[in-house]
C-alpha cells in the first residue's frame, strides 16, 4: 500500500510538473493583435522607434516560449508575463501615438497658420506697394513669387489631410520664410521709393 | 528490494530533473548583440547598408535559434561557449554593419550637402538674373517653386534625412527644367556670339555714319538698359533707360509689349507727349514688315493681330516698364530731346557685352 501510494505521488508530481506547460496561446494572439493596432494607428510614422521595441519584445517572447518548447518540464510562466507586458505596452502606445500625432498635427497646422499669414502680408503690401516709377519691375517679379507661394501652399493642406504632418510643417515654414523675404523687398522698395518722394520734393 | 531500488532511482531523476531546470545564466554577447542590433536600427543601417544589415539579421537569426536550441537541451549537455563564441562572431559582424552605414550616412550626407549647395547657387544665380532682366516673362512660378524645395531640402539635409533630402532636391531641380523650359527661348540670343555680332554690326554702322556725318546717333542697348548718344561718332551721352515689359524679345506684333531692335530714325519730336517728351521712331520699317508677314505665315502671329506701331523714345522714368518704347528720366529726355532731330539713326540693339548676365546664367539653366 504503501509503494503504490508512493509511486502513485511520482506519477502525480510527473504529471504536475508536464501540465504546466501550455503555449500561451491566447496571450500570444492578444499581443500580436494589440501591436497590429498600434500599426493601424500609425505606428510606423508616428513612433518608430516604440514600435520597434514593442516587436522586439515580442519576438523575445516568442523565443522564450520555443524554449520552453523544447523541454520536458515547461514552464510559460515567463513568456506569458512578456507577452502580457507587450500587450499592455502596446496598448500604451496607443495613447501615445494619439499624443504624438496630435503634437504634430498641431505643429503643422500652426505652420501653415503662419505661412497663410506671411502670404497675406506680403500680398497686402504689395498691393500698396509704390506702383510705377523706380518699382513696377520688382512688383511684377513680386507679384508672380506671390503667385508662386500661393500655389505651393495648396500643397500644404493636402499633406496634413494625408497625415503627413512633418512634411507639412517643413513646406510651410519654407513658405513662410520666402513669403517674408517677400515682404522684406516690399518694405525696401517703399524706403527707396518714399526716400526718391523727399529728395523729388 | 526491487522497489526500494526504483524508488531511490527515481526519487534520484526527479531531483536531478528538478535541479536540471534552474538555467545557468545566458552568454552576455547576447544581450549584447539584440541592443547592438536595436542600435544598428536607431542608426539607419537598414536605409544606409541594407544588404550588410539584412546579412546581419540572417546571422542574428540563426544565433538566437542556436541558443534556443541549446537552451532546449538538458543543462548538462548545453554548450553556452559555444553560443558566446558564434554571438562574439556576429556582434563583430555587426560592428562592420555599424562602420558600413556609418560611412554610407556620411557619404549621403555630403552628397545631399553638394547638391544642395549647387542648387542655391543655382538659385541665386537665376533669381540674379531674374531681378537684373526684369523681363516680365521671366517672373515664374517654379521659381518660386525651386526655391521653396531647395529650402524644404536644406531643413532636410540640417536634420540629417539625407534621403529625403535628395527627394526634395530632385523636385527642385524639376522645377528649374520647368522655368530653364520657358525662359531659355527668351535667353538664348544673348548667349548667341554670332547674333551679338550682328548686333555689333549695326552699332558699328550707325557710329561710323554718325563720324561720318558729324551728326548723332542714337544707340540703344536693351540688355543692359542704356541709351547711347553719338555725335561725330563719339559717345557724348550715356543714360540708363527703362524697356517694354518683355523687352528681351524683338518685337513682331502689337500687344507683344517687346522693345523692337534694328536700324531705325527719328520720325517725328512731340514736345507735348503724355510721357513729357517724345521721339517717335520709324517702326515699323520695311525689314520689321518683312518679318512680320513672314511670322504671320508661319503661325507665330496671333489672328487679327497688327505689327504694332508708335514706337518711342520718351520720358517718364527709367525704372518704369513700357508697352515696348524706350522710357528715360525727364531731365535725360530733355537733353536727348534738344539735341535729336527728325532723321537721326536709332539703332536698337540687345547687347554689345558676349559675358552678358544671360550668357553667365545660361549655363545654371542645364
Amino acid at each position: 500500500m504503501k509503494r503504490l501510494s508512493v509511486l502513485l505521488l511520482c506519477l502525480a508530481l510527473i504529471a504536475t510538473l508536464s501540465a504546466c506547460g501550455k503555449q500561451p496561446t491566447a496571450e500570444i494572439e492578444a499581443a500580436r493583435t494589440a501591436i497590429d493596432a498600434t500599426v493601424a494607428d500609425g505606428a510606423e510614422k508616428f513612433t518608430p522607434e516604440e514600435l520597434k521595441a514593442l516587436n522586439d519584445q515580442l519576438a523575445a517572447a516568442l523565443e522564450e516560449i520555443k524554449v520552453q518548447d523544447g523541454k520536458t518540464f515547461k514552464s510559460y510562466d515567463q513568456s506569458k508575463n512578456a507577452l502580457l507586458k507587450v500587450t499592455a505596452d502596446a496598448e500604451a502606445l496607443k495613447a501615445r501615438i494619439v499624443t504624438v500625432k496630435e503634437e504634430q498635427q498641431t505643429a503643422a497646422a500652426t505652420a501653415l497658420q503662419e505661412a497663410t499669414a506671411a502670404i497675406d502680408e506680403a500680398k497686402a503690401m504689395l498691393a500698396v506697394a509704390p506702383v510705377g516709377k523706380g518699382s513696377l519691375a520688382d512688383i511684377e517679379m513680386m507679384k508672380a513669387d506671390v503667385a508662386g507661394l500661393e500655389i505651393a501652399l495648396t500643397e500644404v493642406q493636402p499633406l496634413i489631410d494625408s497625415e503627413e504632418f512633418v512634411a507639412a510643417s517643413e513646406k510651410a515654414t519654407a513658405i513662410k520664410e520666402k513669403a517674408l523675404s517677400v515682404s522684406e523687398e516690399i518694405r525696401i522698395a517703399q524706403e527707396k521709393a518714399a526716400a526718391a518722394e523727399v529728395v523729388t520734393k | 528490494m526491487l522497489f526500494r531500488y526504483f524508488r531511490t532511482g527515481l526519487l534520484a531523476a526527479i531531483a536531478a530533473a528538478l535541479i536540471g531546470c534552474s538555467d545557468p545564466p545566458a552568454p552576455p554577447e547576447v544581450q549584447q548583440a539584440l541592443n547592438q542590433e536595436q542600435d544598428l536600427w536607431r542608426a539607419g543601417a537598414v536605409v544606409y547598408a541594407p544588404d550588410e544589415y539584412n546579412a546581419y539579421l540572417t546571422a542574428l537569426q540563426s544565433g538566437r535559434d542556436y541558443f534556443v536550441r541549446e537552451q532546449g537541451r538538458f543543462v548538462w549537455f548545453r554548450d553556452y561557449d559555444a553560443v558566446g563564441a558564434a554571438f562574439r562572431q556576429l556582434l563583430d559582424q555587426g560592428e562592420q554593419v555599424a562602420d558600413a552605414a556609418r560611412a554610407n550616412r556620411e557619404r549621403q550626407a555630403g552628397l545631399a550637402a553638394d547638391r544642395l549647395a549647387r542648387l542655391e547657387e543655382r538659385v541665386r544665380a537665376l533669381r540674379r538674373l531674374i531681378g537684373s532682366v526684369k523681363d516680365r516673362r521671366l517672373s515664374k512660378r517654379s521659381l518660386v517653386a525651386a526655391e521653396i524645395a531647395v529650402e524644404e531640402a536644406r531643413l532636410l539635409v540640417a536634420a540629417g534625412k539625407s534621403a529625403e533630402a535628395q527627394a526634395k532636391a530632385t523636385e527642385a531641380e524639376a522645377a528649374i527644367g520647368r522655368l530653364s523650359q520657358a525662359i531659355r527661348p527668351l535667353l538664348s540670343r544673348y548667349a548667341d556670339r554670332q547674333q551679338i555680332a550682328r548686333w555689333s554690326t549695326l552699332a558699328a554702322e550707325a557710329i561710323a555714319a554718325s563720324r561720318r556725318s558729324g551728326g548723332y546717333a542714337i544707340v540703344v542697348h536693351k540688355l543692359d538698359r542704356k541709351l547711347v548718344l553719338y555725335r561725330g561718332g563719339a559717345q557724348v551721352r550715356s543714360y540708363p533707360a527703362g524697356m517694354g515689359f518683355n523687352y528681351l524679345a524683338d518685337k513682331l506684333h502689337a500687344g507683344d509689349l517687346a522693345t523692337p531692335e534694328g536700324h531705325y530714325r527719328v520720325a517725328r519730336k512731340n514736345a507735348a507727349s503724355r510721357y513729357f517728351r517724345a521721339l517717335l521712331i520709324d517702326y515699323p520699317t520695311e525689314a520689321d514688315r518683312r518679318r512680320f508677314a513672314q511670322a504671320k505665315r508661319s503661325g507665330q502671329v496671333p489672328a487679327g493681330t497688327g505689327i504694332g506701331s508708335l514706337i518711342e523714345i520718351h520720358g517718364g522714368g527709367k525704372d518704369g516698364m513700357t508697352n515696348g518704347c524706350v522710357a528715360l528720366e525727364n531731365p535725360q529726355m530733355q537733353e536727348l530731346f534738344d539735341r535729336a532731330e527728325v532723321g537721326t539713326p536709332v539703332v536698337i540693339i540687345g547687347t554689345l557685352n558676349p559675358d552678358n548676365i544671360v550668357a553667365k546664367t545660361l549655363p545654371w539653366l542645364d
